[in-house]
């Protein structure tokens, strides 16, 4: 064979090569038969359902224009829903990007030089592994009324004098759902952050030594801006992710009490499986979720796509 | 040539999907083939039912019977998507929670067009036969049983801290909620705060909302009974007095109380004694229980047997629920062997002449319970109830008898709440 | 005054790594807990803390087989839907990011700008016309729909196309193809075994993200024997078992171990992964 092929002139096996562009076609094709088929239609179903009035028993609608999505706007459960995933966000990724960022700032620190950190990277990273189904039903265990360990631990150092039933209460219901996400991500968004510190050039903390500034002065005026993009990534992607946040408190309290962990994913999946069984409701609510996710979506693919070409 | 390989590449698609369509033998099947009857059910009492009566005295039926079983609280969630899909089962049961749904969705077969059904169910309770009727007024589900619902007690607990035993007597002290009220007080003091009256808001609840006169929802209006509100009321009184346990229902301590003497008694239907008093309460507490009306004529559960309009097996299908429903021999002996009301008039004034059951110290509940069936009304029940008996209990209920809400944010709540799942039905908000 | 800021260096370093022990135990100490637990009887859970295992291991299991908690099945059930999606989201993610890296042709850029688009994009956001399709299809309680869609998985291609970038070089192909060999064949004896590293990081996170999977078994599968694992343990908040703590606890602690063995073995992988990728699970 391969004498042979030495004898083919180079310029019929230019021709050849080129000719296998069209290949480009074949090799992409599954990928988007599957995403035509699993996503694309399934989305515009949505939004099919998201105009009509499917509910119940009925498999088909009559078009009713923007009704579901006025409807809404005035629904103080989808309301509350809205505001309630975004409190539960913003509560849990404050002190998450607080910690994660200090927690990067003692990885990368020189002068430190901290020992052990691929353990410690592992251990903060572990319980983002670990099924959130399973961790919902952890700590519904942990704080069970009366007699859960969390209460026999409070009671015994004194900090409750009778058992507190944590899932009657709102505010500590909702504490308890958004410790669990920080828990779960601070590991995560904290070994981005250190990485992206470390991809920050050598050069410029070099100087600073040579200036004297102290490792916390080079952290806030270096590091602290050049950080801003991949800040700007893991706050949008943890937002993204929080938008879609179901299975802790589904599986905690589903929703409860009195609504105040109910997000918009427990409402779209309790529209459209409970109660009237309102389809089109849920789709209506899922458009909404969807161009918010869009918008976001389109920062972070605009931030890609600079960064990978830059690369490139 | 390429295009075979790339043929191939997508095969490993299909192949997947082909691994994982295998494993579904034997998984839920809604098509079992033509000679094949199938039913869905959310009870193993079907399954008994077929078993061991139906198909000892059938034993030559040309087709197979295949009995599928739920969890009752996932029941409708698989059956839901299928309705009107012609994918249903056969045969579906359906529990009095939420059988008006399927009973009113005209998915159903009208049960009267077989001329077995139609004679036999002749003497069925009323009662039973309306949850089964469409509201066109075709009989489309039927029942084995009737489930009126009453209060057991404690006789060496009545005996010791009310000073009367007998039931006519504890049924004179707790024949309206007032009376129900005031004796709890009275075991409390005299027990000096060891016994409650009751265990939880599922003694109160079922009580109260079975006695109203109309379901939670008419005329696609929500409809709160002056009964719902008497039994907030009654709920938080009992708890801020101390008068019940407020256990979470069906939950450990709920049945702990069977068998301990911390709760002089609760409210629960015919099925709950064979299937919950007896089995928790076992040796410790058997014989010193005893059965009364309460203060409230009510019934509660209950399953009724209905076949699909798709089904291409309504004879068939008919014939076991014919059999099941309304068969007196087997009525008889399903009465005699389980102790259950059965739904059948006839039957349950044969068997109740002279039974007497050891758990109840000898007591003839059966007549007992036969003579609550007339009073029954069954016009509260709506395809609503499973839902909105979960918001009433979510929303409001538990919520004002913690005493952690008002009454009117309670109410209000709970309005809410329904329009939130059913936004056509006017919850009557501002 | 070298001196003063070493030993304030020591001090703080001491304080970080007392800091960093407290998160280790938040991060080790509720599964600690939930695996002791489960060696418990109820009594003993519901009268107090301890963190030395107890013997009623074997009753607990009995209680939780008893109750329907299959987890045998929950396990090869999660495996073989993690496991096929996987591997089809590695092959045919390879096979795209390939396509997209080598081949020059018209809708190469539109393509590729979709797929980065779509990265962000959750499963979760189409789920009510996904599972209405899936309803109209008859797929209800198929694993179809939760294997096949791996296939289309856009991150994945984005990574793998970032990894074959920096690997690739028309040199390595060119002799192949001027023997003749097809360029399907090139793909899988030249081009896969090469993406190895890249296939074995983005398989940990494909499985794990599929075996955690929640939402859309949830919305698929109704057949209890085909539950995975994550809807199982969902059955451990419901009645059944209410009052046995220590086998509710066990049930949990089954449903963590083989995520936690994965992770003893595998955690230098995924921290270099997630390091790598800023990957989103």
């Amino acid at each position: 064979m391969e004498s042979t092929s030495e004898t083919v002139p180079k310029k019929k096996k230019l021709a050849k090569i080129k000719n296998t562009n069209k290949f480009g076609y074949y090799f992409i094709l599954p990928f988007f038969l599957v995403f035509a088929a699993f996503n694309l239609y399934p989305t515009l179903y949505t939004l099919y359902l998201a105009f009509v009035d499917i509910s119940g028993f009925n498999l088909e609608g009559n078009f009713i224009g923007m009704q579901n999505f006025s409807y809404l706007l005035t629904n103080n459960l989808f309301l509350q829903a809205s505001y309630n995933t975004l409190l539960l966000w913003v509560v849990n990724f404050i002190p998450q990007i607080g910690l994660a960022l200090l927690l990067a700032y003692w990885f990368t620190n020189y002068q430190l030089k901290l020992k052990g950190q691929g353990f410690f990277k592992s251990v903060f990273y572990f319980p983002n592994i670990i099924t959130a189904a399973s961790v919902a039903v952890i700590f519904f265990t942990l704080f069970d009324y009366p007699r859960g360990p969390i209460n026999l631990i409070l009671m015994e150092v004194g900090v409750l004098e009778a058992p507190f039933d944590f899932f009657r209460s709102a505010f500590a219901t909702r504490s308890i759902v958004a410790f669990i996400q920080f828990w779960m991500w601070y590991g995560q968004t904290s070994i981005v952050l250190t990485a992206g510190i470390l991809s920050i050039d050598k050069s410029l903390y070099e100087a600073a030594v040579i200036d004297g500034a102290t490792a916390w002065q080079t952290f806030r005026r270096i590091t602290l801006p050049l950080l801003k993009p991949i800040t700007l990534y893991v706050l949008i992607t943890s937002l993204v992710g929080g938008l879609q946040m179901f299975d802790i408190p589904r599986l905690l309290t589903d929703g409860g009490p009195n609504n105040s962990v109910e997000t918009l994913m427990t409402y779209i999946f309790r529209q459209a499986i409970e109660g009237g069984r309102n389809v089109s409701i849920a789709a209506a609510a899922s458009v909404y979720l969807l161009i918010l996710t869009i918008i976001l979506s389109a920062v972070i693919f605009f931030f890609i796509r600079d960064k990978s070409e830059r690369e490139a | 040539m390429i295009k075979k390989k790339f043929g191939m590449t997508l095969g490993i698609l299909s192949t997947l999907a082909l691994l994982s369509s295998c494993g579904n033998e034997g998984a839920v099947g809604t098509d079992g083939g033509d000679d094949t009857l199938v039913v869905w059910s959310f009870t193993d009492e079907i399954e008994q039912i077929i078993e061991e009566y139906y198909l000892e005295d059938y034993d030559d039926l040309a087709y197979d019977i295949d009995i599928v079983q739920f969890p009752t609280e996932e029941f409708e969630r698989i059956l839901d998507p299928l309705i009107g899909t012609g994918d249903e089962p056969d045969v579906i049961l359906m529990e009095q929670n939420f059988a008006k749904k399927y009973v009113d969705s005209g998915y159903l077969a009208d049960l009267e067009q077989f001329e077995g059904l139609r004679e036999g169910s002749e003497e069925t309770y009323d009662y039973v036969k309306e949850v089964g009727t469409h509201e066109d007024g075709t009989l489309v589900a039927n029942a084995w049983q009737a489930a009126p619902g009453a209060f057991f007690y404690r006789y060496s607990l009545a005996e010791e801290y009310l000073g009367v035993s007998e039931p006519e007597e504890v049924q004179e002290l707790m024949s309206d909620w007032d009376g129900f009220v005031e004796t709890a007080r009275v075991i409390r003091e005299e027990s000096d705060g060891d016994v409650y009256m009751i265990a939880s808001v599922d003694d109160l609840r079922f009580a109260f909302l079975g006695g109203r006169e109309q379901g939670w929802v008419v005329d696609d209006e929500l409809v709160i009974d002056d009964l719902a509100y008497d039994l907030l009321d009654t709920a938080l009184t009992m708890n801020e007095e101390g008068l019940m346990l407020d256990a979470p229902a069906s939950g450990a301590a709920y049945f702990a109380g069977m068998s301990n003497d911390e709760i002089f008694g609760y409210s629960l239907p015919t099925w709950g004694l064979n299937f919950w008093l007896e089995p928790n309460g076992g040796e410790a507490t058997a014989g010193d229980w005893r059965m009364t009306q309460g203060p409230s004529t009510y019934f509660r559960g209950g399953t009724w047997i209905g076949i699909a309009d798709s089904s291409e097996m309504k004879e068939e299908a008919a014939h076991l629920i014919e059999y099941a429903t309304t068969s007196q021999d087997f009525l008889e002996r399903w009465a005699n062997d389980t102790g259950d009301i059965v739904s059948n008039e006839e039957v349950v004034e044969e068997v109740s002449g002279d039974y007497s059951n050891d758990f109840l110290g000898g007591q003839n509940h059966y007549a007992a319970f036969a003579d609550m069936i007339d009073d029954i009304e069954a016009g509260f029940v709506t395809e609503f109830d499973q839902t909105i008996n979960d918001l009433f209990m979510d929303h409001a209920l538990t919520p004002y008898s913690k005493g952690e809400v008002d009454l009117d944010t309670a109410i209000q709540n709970f309005r809410q709440s329904v329009a939130n799942l059913f936004p056509y039905i006017e919850v009557g908000l501002d | 005054m070298m001196n003063t800021n070493e030993s304030k260096q020591k001090k703080q370093r001491i304080l970080i790594y007392i800091f960093f022990g407290l998160l280790t135990l938040l991060s080790v100490l509720p599964f600690w807990i939930v695996i002791v637990n489960s060696t418990r009887t109820a009594e003993q859970i519901q009268q107090g803390l301890s963190l030395i295992p107890g013997r009623n291991f074997f009753n607990n299991w009995q209680i939780l087989r008893d109750g329907g908690f299959n987890i045998f099945q929950g396990y090869w059930n999660s495996f073989f839907i993690a496991f096929s999606s996987t591997a089809l989201s590695m092959y045919f993610s390879s096979l795209t990011a390939y396509g997209l890296t080598v081949y020059d042709f018209k809708l190469k850029r539109p393509a590729y700008l979709l797929i980065m688009f779509m990265i962000m994009l959750p499963p979760q956001v189409n789920i009510i016309g996904f599972y209405r399709f899936m309803v109209d299809l008859g797929l209800l309680n198929s694993y179809i729909p939760l294997i096949v869609p791996a296939a289309a998985s856009a991150p994945t291609v984005f990574f793998m196309k970032q990894y074959l970038q920096t690997i690739y070089h028309p040199a390595l192909v060119d002799s192949a193809r001027i023997d003749g060999a097809s360029e399907l064949k090139i793909f899988h004896s030249i081009i896969l075994p090469l993406m190895k590293p890249a296939i074995a990081t983005m398989s940990i996170f494909g499985f794990v993200q599929s075996w955690n999977n929640f939402l859309m078994p949830l919305m698929l599968i109704n057949d209890r024997s085909r539950f995975t694992l994550p809807m199982l343990v969902q059955l451990l908040t419901t009645d059944t078992y209410t009052t046995q703590y220590g086998s509710l606890y066990l049930g949990i602690s089954l449903s963590i171990i083989p995520l936690i063995l994965i992770y003893l073995f595998l955690s230098k992988h995924i921290i270099g992964g997630v390091t790598a990728g800023g990957v989103k699970m």
